[in-house]
């Protein structure tokens, strides 16, 4: 999808001898949001935003090494060693390796004579890249603005790694002007070296609005930016959000622990597999980490309070050096687990400031790629359209609210509150607040949520939207899933069933923990895709009909 | 001129054959002699008649040749093919009569003119026949066929009446061919413009090839261009438009148009490479029946190609003195394009046929593939050329026409067909004959030419007839334009040569600028700006012009390069009084890069523009992109230091400038010239404070510069927030030495501890000054000891070895020194030493 964006002025931060003004200019093309304030934290401030900068440029992507030089040398090499064999003579062939010297130091001379040049040639490139890169490719981050913070939300260049900077309207001593709202702020690497700048002893003016710093150019500055989204990355901004409203496992770390954590991932480099990170959590023991493929255990200064031990793997864990900023602003760290090989949340707590940092299940697989469907392990009920319009005006009229609070002012039942609420953060008209654990109103791009828009969304959703569903509501229509055993718990129900699928003739045995609401909290099969990727790609058709089959019951109980 | 030998022949009588010489007598005149006998090799009977002078041979010749006819003597050759005109086949009737066309013969016409009325086949051949022979008798007949609806019969009709020269027959068929054309067309020729008429006839695919072959008919030298302008850019295998390409090469060879028939023959050898043809369905012209048809088939092609060979070999039989220049245009449409990746003994030109025959005709190397038509190489030997064969077909007859030699070599765009005329034109007799007595023009062709030897033959050709006093302009434009270093240096000696002359000429001098090649421009901006010195006046007129050029935008990037740098070396006294400053600043704002600096070498000769400008602006031409533009706005700001002590402001945004050359200004200024008083304590912390690791680098200087006179805990206060890792050494050397006693100074520092201590790329040095750091003011009062421990406690958790034992070790001597502290550590009595 296009992304167009306007932006009246350019965002920059000027730093004078005494105060400091930072200039966020916003894209005009969506709804006015402002903010206009003094900051009372810029060094914490500053180190946020250079770690959500870290993040949007990072590409953790597998890069193949650049051997264009080695074989041309190669090349080369084979060159003289042909040439080599149609000389004969002992005098030509010295005359010639002579010549080759002499070739050799020519080439060098030129090299150098041409330095600058090449120097010029490569920064030039460089600037052409960035500008390119930045007008282009680079989505701004996405800012809102709500009653009690400010965030910024922004995606990694690998589309693997989601951060998002949450500050408390606590961190401005003084706000001038307020306008509740969701846009994007022109953000560009030169920014972001302005940003360094930042410090306590001037005061520093903070500026969200429109204009940003035209005062600072002869003329006004207006910028066209359409950027190429891919849709992996517009779902895999959904995804997210469909991932933390999951049942995940959590524990606490403090900073020094994700400091050794990233101190060793940065002095060692694996050279086989597995690299993963392995959370071994025992209740009331203090949390272990285990580095493979070393099995380098670091004790964790942290107990874990769970319920049972645990053992999570996962991978792509290089990407928390992003954070290696904030470690030293850091007061704690809150770590959520979705499952093996499934993605990971580190919320850290820098006092006015939360900054959540949410990864893929691995580097290479994005939020969206390897049908990662983490949707399909919550439950949603059928919503009509009108519903839907309606928790999504109560939410934006509240601007955040937990969903309690929503299925009351809407006067819709809990869970089919909690159901509208996953519609609307799939077609990104809300998020999940995972540090306050309320949800949030915000309209990811520009547009009006329109009665079509929710009727579509609903109309989406009561199709099956994998295969995996699709094969699960045939094996529950067809009778072919029954419960052997069902055992209420604390947090839900523990189940253990048998299915067959209609491609599988083989029966096969799904297991299943799963909350009142319906959301899967663990889940196991004996089937082959299970055994193959665990849950990575979403759960099973036959732990989901085993699902329906449970929530069939429950409503014949009721 | 005297006669050549003559062979007559008659099928009957004694003496079937009979052989007219002429031969020169001792005494210079000549005799002319008779043999006759019963075969060639078998004469039994002579006369001589003469002596003659060479003048007066003619006569006796022919009242010789004449005696023999009146006993039924014929040229040799010329009975069997008039009685082959009588044969059943009419294959071999036709073929008599191409050759008796071919031969000349006067006294084929009438045999031929009583055929044709019941030939039906043949009659193509008979009416070229009739065409080359060139008989006016045969006129009325042709006329009659000029109106014929079928294509062939028309064509060679009309064809013919053109060899007769018949024009009254002409402009019929002529209006009669307008006719058949669509108007759009017909309003083109009117118009006399050639690309109008070219997009007409492509504007109609559907009559495209009817309109070409039509336009060709008309023989109009606009339409002929045409036609070779639209071939160009069509494919002939199509069904509306082979058969008319096939009828223009005929045409082509019919009315001895070589540059057309050469174009034909090149295009359908290169397009065959990718179109093996198609089968239509067409209705035929010959019995109006529609038939499936093959277009364009490679058979076709195949046979088309071995006409135009065949068609030169005759030529060289029997126009020998046509030949070389036939061949001579038949190479010259062939290009680069042509070559195709080698495969064993096929080289890259293997599939060019006519090429291949004409410059390898004697190559003993080369084998024709006769299914496929490729030639191939022998053997692997036979790959390399040999130095001192000719293996040109005919080379003979290029040697008597020599001059066709010059079409090749201005020509033709493939440096194989270069080898051997560039061999034949490099021995001195050659050039006096041939390069000497051509023209300019040919001579100057030979400058685009793919082969070096045939620029380096051109250049010393032109370098003959160079006269410095009176260049050859249009010569020397296109040699500086040229990039090749043999041109190249012949360029430089012209240029040379002739510079008086040109830089009197201020339009010259702005011509020779444009379009010289780089490597040539200095040169000719050095000998102009050196011959400009002497001529104010020329000066004067070349700054206006100039001038109002710079304010243009330029035709191309780089157009104004030139111009600038000239008018930096030679013209800026003219173009300063010339210019306002609000022109100069206008040129440095909007005129091209080179405008550009040319405008910044004019400010920079404005001392006084810094009072009218302001030191905001002087800052923001500072960081202009072009360099001269940079280097007058340093210059102006040198000569503003009063006003930059006053206001540093300027300073602190030119030391962040993308420009090394402002930094640089910007750090000797502020090193140098502008004082402590200036500065302040917020502007060193300003310079500090850059995320530049260059400007860092001043500040740290100006901060030890200046050190006694700034409020140390202050400063300390506004360094630790630096988020450099690269300030932290010289930050924790201030803090070591001037941090204030007590625990909240230390409190200040903290943050900046815990960023040198939780560093993922620490400074070793660095973190261990930091824990020493804390173990001093620890160890100092328990106020600061309490600030301390809270860091150290984080540090013993660290898995790093030698941090952990460092930072233990602080903490036990801080629990010792102050044993009530609170900490996590808890030392065991018995440890204690």
């Amino acid at each position: 999808m296009i992304v167009q964006m306007n932006y009246a002025g350019r965002s920059a931060i000027v730093s004078g001898l005494n105060d400091s003004h930072v200039a966020l200019s916003t894209n005009t093309l969506r709804e006015a949001t402002f903010l206009r304030g003094t900051l009372t934290q810029p060094l914490l401030f500053r180190e946020a935003l250079a770690a959500l900068y870290d993040v949007v440029v990072s590409d953790f992507k597998y890069q193949p090494r650049d051997r264009f030089a080695f074989f041309s040398w190669l090349e080369e090499q084979d060159r003289q060693f042909l040439a080599s064999l149609a000389v004969r003579g002992k005098k030509t062939r010295e005359r010639l390796e002579e010549l080759d010297d002499r070739l050799q130091e020519l080439n060098q001379k030129r090299d150098q004579r041409r330095a600058g040049y090449y120097r010029a040639r490569l920064d030039y490139f460089n600037h052409a890249y960035t500008s390119r890169y930045e007008l282009q490719l680079l989505l701004d981050p996405v800012i809102t603005v709500h009653p009690d913070e400010v965030s910024f939300e922004a995606f990694s260049r690998d589309e693997s790694t989601y951060a998002r900077l949450a500050a408390k309207l606590d961190l401005f001593g003084k706000v001038d002007q307020l306008e509740y709202g969701t846009t994007n702020i022109d953000f560009s690497t030169r920014l972001h070296a302005e940003l360094e700048r930042m410090r306590s002893y001037r005061a520093t003016r903070f500026d969200i609005a429109p204009g940003g710093l035209t005062v600072a150019t002869d003329a006004a500055v207006t910028r066209e930016k359409k950027i190429k989204l891919p849709e992996s990355w517009v779902m895999g901004f959904h995804q997210v959000h469909s991932t933390m409203t999951l049942g995940l496992t959590h524990f606490r770390l403090a900073p020094v622990d994700l400091f050794n954590l990233c101190r060793i991932l940065r002095s060692r480099k694996a050279r086989k597999s597995p690299r993963s990170l392995r959370w071994e959590l025992t209740p009331g023991q203090h949390v272990k980490a285990v580095l493979e493929p070393w099995d380098q255990v670091i004790e964790m200064t942290t107990c874990y309070d769970g319920p049972k031990q645990v053992n999570v793997r996962t991978w792509g864990r290089d990407r928390l050096r992003i954070l290696a900023r904030l470690l030293p602003v850091c007061q704690g760290v809150e770590v959520h687990l979705a499952g093996y090989g499934l993605p990971s949340i580190y919320v850290l707590d820098l006092g006015p400031v939360t900054f959540t940092l949410a990864l893929s299940g691995w580097t290479d697989n994005d939020w969206t790629g390897g049908a990662a469907k983490f949707d399909l392990l919550s439950r949603r009920l059928n919503v009509a359209a009108s519903d839907l319009t309606r928790t999504y005006e109560a939410l934006r009229e509240v601007r955040r609210a937990t969903d309690s609070a929503l299925s009351v002012s809407t006067r819709l039942e809990l869970e089919k509150t909690r159901s509208a609420l996953s519609y609307l953060c799939q077609v990104g008209r809300a998020m999940y607040d995972l540090g306050s654990k309320v949800y949030r109103h915000r309209d990811l791009f520009h547009g009006v949520f329109s009665a079509a828009e929710a009727a579509s969304a609903v109309r989406a959703a009561d199709k099956p939207a994998t295969e995996q569903e699709r094969l699960a509501q045939k094996i529950f229509n067809e009778g072919n899933v029954r419960i052997i055993a069902r055992r209420p718990v604390t947090t839900g129900f523990k189940l253990s069933g048998s299915a067959r699928g209609s491609i599988d003739p083989e029966r096969v045995r799904p297991q299943l923990h799963i909350d009142k609401e319906g959301r899967i909290i663990e889940a196991s099969c004996t089937c082959v895709m299970f055994k193959k990727s665990k849950l990575t790609k979403g759960p099973c058709e036959h732990i989901l009909a085993l699902r329906l089959a449970h929530m069939k019951r429950l409503e014949e109980e009721k | 001129m005297v006669p050549a030998l003559l062979r007559l022949f008659r099928p009957q009588g004694s003496d079937r054959v009979a052989v007219i010489s002429v031969e020169p007598s001792a005494r210079g005149d000549y005799k002319i002699n008779l043999g006759r006998g019963p075969r060639l090799n078998r004469l039994t009977d002579g006369t001589s008649y003469g002596p003659y002078k060479e003048s007066d041979l003619d006569a006796p010749h022919a009242q010789l040749v004449a005696s023999l006819v009146a006993e039924g003597f014929l040229r040799s050759g010329l009975h069997a093919l008039l009685s082959a005109l009588q044969h059943q086949d009419v294959a071999v009737r036709a073929r008599a009569a191409l050759r008796l066309g071919w031969r000349r013969d006067p006294e084929a016409v009438n045999a031929l003119l009583t055929l044709l009325p019941n030939a039906v086949d043949e009659v193509c051949s008979i009416l070229d026949a009739l065409g080359c022979l060139g008989d006016r008798r045969a006129v009325p007949v042709l006329r009659e066929y000029a109106t014929r609806k079928l294509l062939s019969r028309r064509r060679s009709a009309v064809e013919a009446l053109r060899n007769l020269e018949d024009k009254e027959g002409l402009e019929a068929c002529n209006k009669r061919s307008r006719e058949r054309l669509p108007s759009t067309i017909r309003d083109a020729i009117d118009l006399g413009n050639e690309q109008e008429l070219v997009r007409a006839v492509l504007a109609d695919p559907a009559q495209l090839g009817l309109a070409i072959d039509t336009l060709y008919e008309l023989a109009m030298p606009l339409t002929v261009r045409a036609v070779q302008g639209v071939l160009g850019q069509i494919r002939f295998q199509q069904p509306n438009v082979w058969r008319y390409v096939k009828s223009i090469f005929k045409r082509a060879i019919l009315r001895r148009d070589f540059r057309t028939f050469a174009e034909v023959i090149h295009l359908i050898e290169a397009q065959g490479r990718t179109s093996t043809g198609t089968t239509a369905l067409v209705k035929s012209g010959y019995d109006g029946v529609e038939r499936h048809t093959s277009i364009g088939r490679q058979k076709t092609q195949h046979f088309l190609r071995r006409m135009a060979w065949r068609y030169l070999r005759r030529l060289a039989f029997h126009h020998p003195e046509r030949y070389p220049y036939a061949a001579a245009e038949a190479l010259v449409p062939y290009n680069p394009n042509d070559a195709e990746p080698s495969n064993d003994l096929y080289g890259p030109l293997a599939s060019c046929y006519l090429l291949n025959r004409i410059i390898n005709g004697n190559s003993q190397r080369l084998i024709l593939d006769e299914y496929r038509l490729l030639f191939r190489y022998a053997n692997l030997r036979a790959m390399k050329p040999p130095t001192a064969v000719r293996e040109e077909a005919y080379p003979e007859l290029w040697d008597a026409e020599p001059r066709a030699y010059l079409r090749v070599l201005g020509g033709a765009r493939l440096p194989e067909a270069h080898v051997f005329a560039v061999r034949a034109l490099s021995s001195q007799r050659m050039k006096e004959a041939v390069l000497m007595t051509a023209d300019h023009e040919e001579i100057i062709a030979f400058l685009s030419a793919p082969y070096e030897p045939t620029v380096e033959l051109g250049l010393e050709e032109l370098d003959r007839r160079f006269d410095p006093q009176r260049p050859d302009w249009k010569l020397l434009a296109l040699v500086l334009a040229d990039e090749r270093r043999m041109v190249v240096e012949r360029a430089k000696r012209w240029v040379t040569l002739t510079a008086s002359v040109w830089a009197r000429d201020s339009e010259r001098i702005m011509s020779f600028l444009q379009a010289a090649h780089p490597a040539l421009r200095p040169l000719v901006i050095e000998l102009g700006a050196e011959q400009l010195r002497g001529l104010p006046s020329v000066r004067q007129q070349l700054a206006l012009m100039l001038f109002q050029l710079f304010r243009q935008k330029e035709s191309m990037p780089g157009a104004h390069e030139g111009l600038a740098t000239l008018a930096r070396l030679a013209l800026l006294g003219e173009l300063d009084r010339l210019l306002s400053l609000d022109e100069v600043l206008t040129l440095i704002a909007s005129g091209s890069p080179a405008a550009q600096s040319v405008g910044g070498d004019l400010l920079g000769r404005r001392p006084s523009a810094v009072a009218e400008l302001g030191l905001d602006r002087l800052t923001a031409l500072a960081q202009h992109e072009i360099a001269a533009v940079r280097a007058a706005s340093h210059q102006l700001l040198r000569g503003s230091i009063e006003a930059l002590r006053a206001d540093p402001s300027p300073l602190f945004v030119l030391v962040e400038s993308d420009w090394p050359d402002t930094r640089d200004l910007a750090f000797s200024l502020l090193r140098d010239q502008i004082g402590f008083e200036s500065l302040g304590l917020d502007g060193i912390i300003g310079l500090v404070d850059s995320a530049r690791e260059d400007v860092q680098s001043v500040g740290r200087e100006l901060v030890k510069k200046h050190f006694a006179s700034l409020p140390a805990p202050e400063v300390i206060s506004r360094l630790v927030q630096h988020p450099a890792p690269s300030m932290r050494p010289f930050t924790i050397d201030l803090v070591l030495k001037h941090l204030p006693v007590g625990a909240a100074p230390l409190g200040q520092v903290r943050d900046f501890c815990r960023s040198a201590l939780f560093d993922l790329w620490p400074d070793r040095r660095v973190k261990r000054r930091v824990i020493d750091l804390l173990r001093e003011r620890g160890l100092r009062s328990e106020d600061e000891a309490r600030v301390a421990v809270v860091l150290l406690e984080e540090l013993v958790r660290l898995k790093g070895k030698a941090d952990f034992e460092r930072a233990l070790d602080a903490l036990v001597r801080l629990k010792l020194a102050w044993p009530d502290l609170a900490t996590s550590l808890h030392l065991r009595e018995e440890g204690l030493a």
